[in-house]
């Protein structure tokens, strides 16, 4: 006790501090509040300065008199409000699902150790990798498909069809055959559209699918879940109740409703089936939360002073992600699969390049033209089965706690 | 100022309230504590002991003020609240139970726990050093590096190394574990901790050295402690002081190597028999206890001891071998419990005859006095009359009879009397009817004879 080192617990002379919360905004946090503000400002302006046919870049560089700049960048989307959420979705996932992987490398380097133990679930996770980059990236480089009759039933590269099936050939044609060529590697659709075009389209649209609902759904969910857990009581009992109203409401029916009201556009039906989806989360999470809550060392938090917020943000909710993540990754091939079968039945807004709108095209010219219907059909399959593969895997890397506990 | 104890407990209760129904109606009150109290001084270990399910736990959560105590007083007088004494009102300023939010956070500082399970005592998600810097960080220091300085301090303190901060709990054993945990709780520099049963889930080396560590940050410190175990010989080794927990109360509390060589109540001494002896020559002469343990819900009546009580008293009018008399009570306990299966006792009653169709009615009240170590003759002859009388009901079918026979003709002072605390000196109390009535006893026998 002679030498005055002040950075000793017992030498901490705790009337010098003033009783805070104990919560400071995380960096993550602030990177969020960066990252949104200006998307933030991007639709405002587009929701009441930007025109009914305008579009919306175009618009902002001459509001900021950098038209030239912008058109030499080829700066001239015009995105829909599906679009900003879209990207907001992104930043949510960038900044509190990928970068705690950066910031807590230990934790990481264990979950990837554990993970890649299941060799279906790396592969899966490479698929889906591309699929996510395809989708994010691929429309800004590569333009909407369109119509085009005359490029109509291109078969695909290292395949050929009687030369009867197509308007005009593209390729080489040999013994009344045609060849198809690199210009459509995948072939064209009867419309004349590149299919590898329209899958990478369709990318972003399953992408967008993903990510929205899983944000959606995660909010209410664990929002409802924990609240509940905690609140205990009448308020719990009632907010069950609600539930399983959620979970027994028939979504196709009000779907098929809204359909006809309002006509199918993609956001519709993320909005329809992501709002009375979330059901089975929040009892997920409440039922964790409950049985978190029992552990030592919520109590030993409880003794530390904390305060409840900061239990429920820094204990509970961390704790029952894992399952939740898990969850989240087994509902996503749900919706995929959901709007690739609506727009198979002509349910969808069939302007949307999505995979679904795709099959269905393809449906009447199986016979001769297989191509159109077995691409977008087996990538829908790779990318469903991907997420099956990864939920398993992350069910099993993400609970190290269960992994301990086999050790003993 | 130096003889007032760091922390008094008086008269604390917890009681969970039984709802059972489609309405939620109370039916009744689970007493996990009812009614114990004692007092910790400066650098004192009390070592609070008894078996599973008999309240310890809860005693240590209702003092930590993790739990709302049912009824009760925890005065605590550590970090600094020593020079308070009580208001007019009867109530006083360092009750634990009634302080406000912000008392309650300052006490927060001054007294920690020690949990039992070093598995689950860590969030999965945390690294340990930011567990521990958490308490720091709630209770307002902002500095992160000053934190990190601290707890990688305290690491090197408790037989770590700083750089297992950024480590995760899943990579420390069961022993490391419960080293963090005691720098955990020791972080926020307190004067009181509560270990419960810190090293009952440890392997008995492990456990060795983790008691040492504790001994030495006590010494160091000058902590007290409340530690709470099953374990007789743990509790041998750090406290300075025991206290015999039965079923929700206090039943002795002395001076450790007092109340080793001197138990007082029948409980502690059945207790410290438990305790394995090293040599492997000398055969366990462990006090069994019979009966179950009863439902804290419905305790018995009187001594709460009594039904499992291996010194139980004898009523003024019998005198008979001290086991017989607890096998006759064991006895009359279950046929008022209807814990008696005729049926089967028959069927054993005829193979044990070799007959064939129905076995008679003495080879029926054989096969009952076996089956509950009953005496072929009890010592006490108007008592081996009664019995008899009721194994007769029995045979005949007629169990209530039986039961209020039995229930009126062999009573014992402990189930009608509550115990009150003797005084052995020295600070040695135990609350047993025996030496309350010891004298009366013996003055009753020797009318009788």
């Amino acid at each position: 006790m002679a030498t005055k080192k002040p950075d000793r617990f017992d030498q901490v002379d705790w009337d010098e501090f003033t009783d805070s919360t104990g919560l400071s905004i995380s960096i993550n946090t602030k990177l969020m509040l960066v990252a949104a503000l200006p998307l933030v400002a991007l639709y405002l302006f587009d929701r009441f300065r930007v025109g009914e046919r305008e579009k919306t870049f175009p618009k902002l560089g001459e509001d900021l008199g950098l038209s030239g700049l912008f058109e030499t960048l080829g700066l001239d989307y015009n995105p829909s409000n599906l679009d900003y959420l879209f990207i907001f979705t992104i930043f949510v996932f960038l900044i509190y699902l990928v970068l705690p992987l950066y910031q807590n490398p230990r934790m990481t380097k264990y979950y990837w150790s554990e993970f890649k133990r299941n060799r279906p679930a790396v592969v899966s996770l490479v698929w889906l990798g591309i699929v996510f980059v395809g989708g994010l990236l691929g429309p800004l480089f590569i333009k909407r498909p369109e119509q085009d009759i005359l490029r109509g039933h291109q078969p695909p590269a290292f395949y050929h069809i009687s030369e009867n099936h197509v308007p005009r050939c593209l390729g080489e044609v040999s013994n009344g055959r045609c060849h198809g060529t690199w210009a459509h590697p995948l072939g064209t659709t009867q419309g004349g559209k590149d299919i590898l075009d329209v899958i990478i389209h369709g990318m972003t649209i399953s992408m967008k699918i993903a990510f929205i609902t899983t944000l959606i759904v995660a909010t209410i969910g664990i929002t409802f879940g924990t609240v509940s857990a905690f609140s205990g009581g009448w308020v719990d009992e009632i907010m069950m109740r609600f539930t399983d109203i959620v979970i027994s409401f028939p979504t196709f029916i009000l779907f098929l409703l809204v359909l006809y009201i309002y006509g199918a556009t993609l956001g519709m039906f993320i909005f329809v089936f992501a709002i009375f989806s979330w059901g089975g989360t929040a009892r997920y999470v409440r039922s964790k939360a409950l049985s978190v809550t029992e552990e030592e060392f919520i109590k030993a938090t409880n003794i530390s002073g904390a305060s409840k917020y900061r239990i429920i943000r820094k204990h509970v909710v961390p704790n029952t992600a894992s399952s939740i993540i898990t969850q989240l990754t087994l509902l996503i091939p749900g919706f995929i699969l959901f709007e690739a079968q609506l727009a198979f039945l002509g349910l969808g807004d069939s302007e949307l390049p999505s995979w679904g709108q795709l099959i269905a095209s393809g449906r009447s010219d199986l016979s001769f033209a297989p191509w159109i219907v077995l691409a977008p059909g087996f990538v829908l399959f790779l990318t469903i089965l991907a997420f099956n593969f990864l939920g398993d895997a992350l069910l099993d890397a993400l609970n190290p706690q269960a992994e301990a506990e086999a050790d003993k | 100022m130096t003889d007032k104890p760091i922390l008094s407990v008086r008269n604390l209760k917890k009681h969970y309230i039984l709802k059972a129904g489609l309405l939620n109606r109370t039916v009744g009150a689970a007493k996990a504590v009812d009614g114990i109290s004692f007092d910790i001084y400066q650098g004192e270990t009390l070592g609070l002991v008894g078996e599973s399910g008999c309240g310890k736990s809860t005693a240590a959560t209702s003092i930590m003020h993790l739990e709302e105590p049912t009824d009760g007083e925890v005065i605590f007088n550590g970090g600094g609240r020593a020079g308070e004494s009580r208001n007019d009102d009867g109530t006083h300023p360092n009750d634990v139970t009634k302080f406000s939010k912000k008392e309650l956070k300052a006490f927060r500082r001054d007294a920690q726990m020690i949990f039992q399970d070093p598995s689950s005592s860590f969030n999965p998600r945390m690294t340990v050093g930011s567990a521990i810097a958490e308490m720091l960080l709630v209770h307002g220091m902002d500095d992160k590096h000053r934190r990190r300085a601290i707890v990688e301090d305290l690491l090197e303190r408790v037989g770590l190394s700083p750089e297992d901060y950024d480590r995760y709990p899943h990579e420390f054993s069961g022993g490391q574990k419960q080293r963090i945990a005691l720098a955990r709780a020791l972080v926020l520099n307190p004067d009181f901790i509560v270990a419960d049963e810190p090293v009952s889930a440890l392997d008995v080396s492990i456990k060795a050295e983790v008691l040492s560590l504790i001994n030495d940050l006590q010494e160091e410190f000058g902590l007290s402690l409340l530690f709470i175990s099953h374990d007789m010989s743990v509790i041998r080794k750090v406290c300075d002081r025991v206290a015999v927990m039965y079923l929700g109360e206090i039943v002795e509390i002395g001076k450790t190597e007092e109340l080793f060589a001197n138990p007082q109540h029948p409980y502690t001494e059945a207790l410290l028999s438990a305790i394995p002896t090293p040599d492997p020559r000398t055969r366990a002469q462990g006090i069994e206890l019979t009966g179950e343990v009863p439902n804290p819900a419905n305790p018995p009546s009187g001594c709460r001891f009594h039904t499992r009580c291996h010194r139980v008293i004898q009523s003024n009018d019998v005198d008979m071998d001290q086991d017989a008399w607890r096998a006759v009570l064991n006895f009359r306990d279950s046929v008022r419990s209807e814990a008696i299966d005729i049926d089967l006792i028959e069927e054993n009653a005829l193979i044990e005859e070799g007959g064939h169709g129905d076995a008679s009615d003495g080879a029926i009240k054989d096969q009952i006095r076996d089956e509950f170590n009953l005496p072929d003759q009890l010592g006490d002859t108007s008592a081996e009359t009664s019995l008899e009388r009721a194994l007769d009901w029995i045979v005949d079918g007629e169990m209530e009879e039986a039961a209020n026979f039995l229930s009126e003709e062999f009573v014992t002072p402990c189930e009608e009397t509550v115990p009150e605390f003797t005084d052995h000196g020295d600070g040695h109390r135990s609350a047993c009817l025996r030496h309350s009535e010891e004298s009366q006893t013996v003055e009753a026998l020797a009318d009788d004879d």
